[in-house]
């Protein structure tokens, strides 16, 4: 039974993955997104990280997806040609490098080695991850606040208008 | 008990709480007219962090946040190097900030906000914090490479640099991911825990291994992962070009050795073919390539693509001497590269106009001090006697050649030669022909004039007398 819901949640995350990239309508992405965000939370219920799975349904496919989907409505976005910058050379290598990668992983998953790394911090408790965050992860932690700030200071870099001409397909960047 | 001795991350606090007063008094004080505040406190702030490293200088090993942070020698030497790249990118900034019109409230703040990427990526012991580190160094990166939004060109390079970083962080994230997996531990040195089986023995770790390679392969440039390179340092603003050329290569190649020297020693006889295969084509593509550009900054790209090259040679002879001599190498590196980046950011000139090789002709008449400073960067670049970049490589190919890789030291010879001839196409230019359309009288700033000055004469000092800084290295070449 896990296993079956495994692999359904696992095939669900991996197919809107796949739609939210292909999709010309950006709603429609974002919109895969949130099923994406779904399966993972799914796979999350599965190993016992209930709180990870809430957190996952409750910030990023909840609060953070509404923003995205404001922030596109009120840019009104048309489902445009976005200016190709990869020839499709290189989008074949990349396509290539997917494929390649995921016959790796699934032949490694037929040789599949023991988990000795499995952290007791996925029992579901909300303390044990805060445990987790604030003792042992407490450097990536505060580091992480860092990269939030500069990720702020970036979109505001880019998002600004002051170029002298700016052009339309500019200020979508 | 964990140990939270807070102040190994000093240079970084420093460095933090520079960029928030910027940010925060900047704009109150910009309407009182106030010119130069953010600049001075970035000075400040970089002088600080310089100074808190020298500080460190001969201080015992020590490790804090639970053996998440490793402050040794290496480290130590890092974060010298890294704010010595700081404040040179920052003296070669102001200039252009102030020529072309910038804003640079951000851009100083996204500067200080790189180096301190650099820093925690050197200091960091195990895999999450080294990847936030490179995060941090990245993401200010894919917005500087863009900072001028109005011209097509730096767009389409930080838009290509954003998107291939993500791909190549994304490889490294599942490396990551795959290593924790099959281990349960993410620390640098015990990624192979003393089981005593050979660490990349089992596939899944040895597909994580592999991953971790090619994203730290992607930002060190090396060459089946180059593609951006040339396009993006020739698209984004000179100053950040020498800071990406510098700073991130720098940040990258010193996890590698961490790595390689450290966690995954013991399979070395695994990766060391690969590294071989990976060493010979990123010298040979970098300077075939480099022989055709006629652009300066896409020839110093590849050229750099080429140094890329002589480094993971250095990670092949392997070893105390051997690591000694990479980061030998890493100093001369950064400080020709710097050297010549600035210079190539006072002569293009308002708009970034000047860029072609064929811009440098008669340069010798009109600016005689600074074709004289270009030559000698050039020169120690091509690895010339009596410059850093000669004892650099001389350093390297001996390791390397007591490590029995003769074919590589052969294959690395030949690079150099090859390389002789686009360094000495430019100084040909610049001192045997005659100007190429008029061109603006080039004014130095004092304060670039400065750093060209330092970065001349420690090129030339560690060409004449390497030995001191040689043996400070040693120390830091022991790696735990």
């Amino acid at each position: 039974m896990e296993t079956v819901l495994f692999y359904l949640f696992a095939a669900l995350t991996l197919a809107s993955g796949l739609m939210v990239i292909t999709r010309r309508n950006p709603v429609a992405s974002a919109l895969y997104l949130v099923l994406c965000f779904f399966g993972l939370a799914g796979i999350y219920v599965l190993m016992d990280a209930y709180f990870l799975a809430a957190i996952q349904i409750a910030v990023y496919a909840g609060a953070i997806m509404v923003l995205f989907l404001f922030v596109i409505m009120l840019l009104r976005l048309e489902p445009t040609e976005l200016p190709s910058f990869m020839n499709s050379w290189s989008k074949r290598l990349y396509v290539a490098v997917t494929l390649v990668l995921g016959g790796v992983f699934l032949g490694l998953d037929l040789m599949r080695t023991v988990n000795t790394g499995a952290d007791s911090a996925l029992t579901g408790e909300a303390g044990a991850i805060a445990d987790r965050l604030f003792n042992r992860y407490l450097l990536p932690f505060e580091v992480t606040a860092l990269l939030l700030l500069v990720a702020i200071v970036g979109a505001v870099v880019m998002a600004r208008r002051e170029s002298p001409k700016p052009t339309a397909s500019m200020e979508e960047v | 008990m964990t140990n939270w001795n807070v102040s190994l991350l000093a240079p970084e606090i420093v460095l933090s709480v520079c960029a928030l007063l910027i940010m925060l008094l900047d704009p109150p004080l910009r309407r009182k007219r106030l010119a130069g505040f953010s600049e001075s406190v970035a000075l400040v702030g970089f002088l600080g962090a310089l100074f808190l490293g020298l500080m460190r200088i001969g201080l015992p090993v020590d490790s804090s946040f639970g053996g998440f942070l490793i402050a040794d020698a290496l480290s130590t030497y890092l974060h010298i190097l890294f704010a010595v790249i700081g404040l040179s990118v920052l003296i070669m900034s102001i200039p252009w900030l102030r020529r072309d019109g910038v804003r640079q409230t951000e851009f100083l703040v996204l500067l200080i906000f790189a180096v301190i990427g650099m820093m925690i990526m050197s200091c960091s012991a195990e895999m999450v914090t080294m990847f936030i580190g490179l995060e941090l160094l990245s993401l200010p990166l894919y917005v500087l490479a863009g900072y001028l939004r109005n011209r097509e060109r730096t767009i389409e390079a930080s838009l290509k640099y954003f998107l291939l970083g993500a791909f190549a962080s994304a490889l490294l994230l599942m490396g990551i991911a795959l290593q924790w997996g099959t281990y349960g531990t993410l620390h640098l040195s015990s990624v192979a825990p003393g089981s005593g089986a050979a660490p990349l023995s089992l596939p899944l770790a040895a597909a994580g291994f592999w991953l971790v390679v090619v994203g730290l392969g992607f930002k060190v440039s090396a060459v089946p992962f180059h593609f951006w390179t040339a396009d993006v340092y020739e698209g984004s603003p000179t100053p950040v070009t020498a800071l990406m050329s510098t700073g991130t290569k720098a940040a990258a190649m010193a996890v590698l050795l961490r790595l390689m020297s450290a966690g995954f020693a013991p399979a070395a006889i695994e990766w060391m073919p690969v590294l071989w295969w990976l060493a010979v084509l990123t010298m040979s593509v970098g300077n075939l390539m480099a022989l055709v550009q006629a652009n300066i900054k896409r020839m110093l790209a590849f050229s750099g693509i080429a140094h890329a090259g002589y480094l993971l040679l250095a990670i092949c002879a392997g070893g105390t001497a051997g690591n000694a001599a990479l980061l030998f190498y890493l100093a001369g590196y950064t400080v020709m590269n710097l050297g010549a980046f600035a210079i190539v950011g006072l002569l293009e000139g308002k708009g970034e106009r000047f860029q072609s090789i064929y811009d440098y002709s008669g340069l010798a008449k009109r600016n005689p001090w600074l074709a004289a400073m270009m030559t000698i960067f050039l020169l120690s670049l091509a690895g010339i006697p009596a410059t850093v970049g000669f004892m650099g490589k001389f350093f390297i190919f001996t390791e390397t050649l007591k490590a029995g890789h003769i074919g590589l030291v052969v294959i690395a010879l030949l690079n150099s030669l090859v390389s002789v001839y686009y360094y000495l196409r430019v100084i040909y230019l610049m001192y045997m022909k005659d100007e190429w359309g008029e061109k603006p009288v080039c004014r130095v700033p004092a304060s670039v004039g400065i750093l060209l000055a330092f970065t001349t004469l420690v090129t030339l000092w560690l060409g004449v007398a390497p030995n001191r800084l040689l043996d400070a290295l040693m120390a830091a070449a022991r790696i735990f």
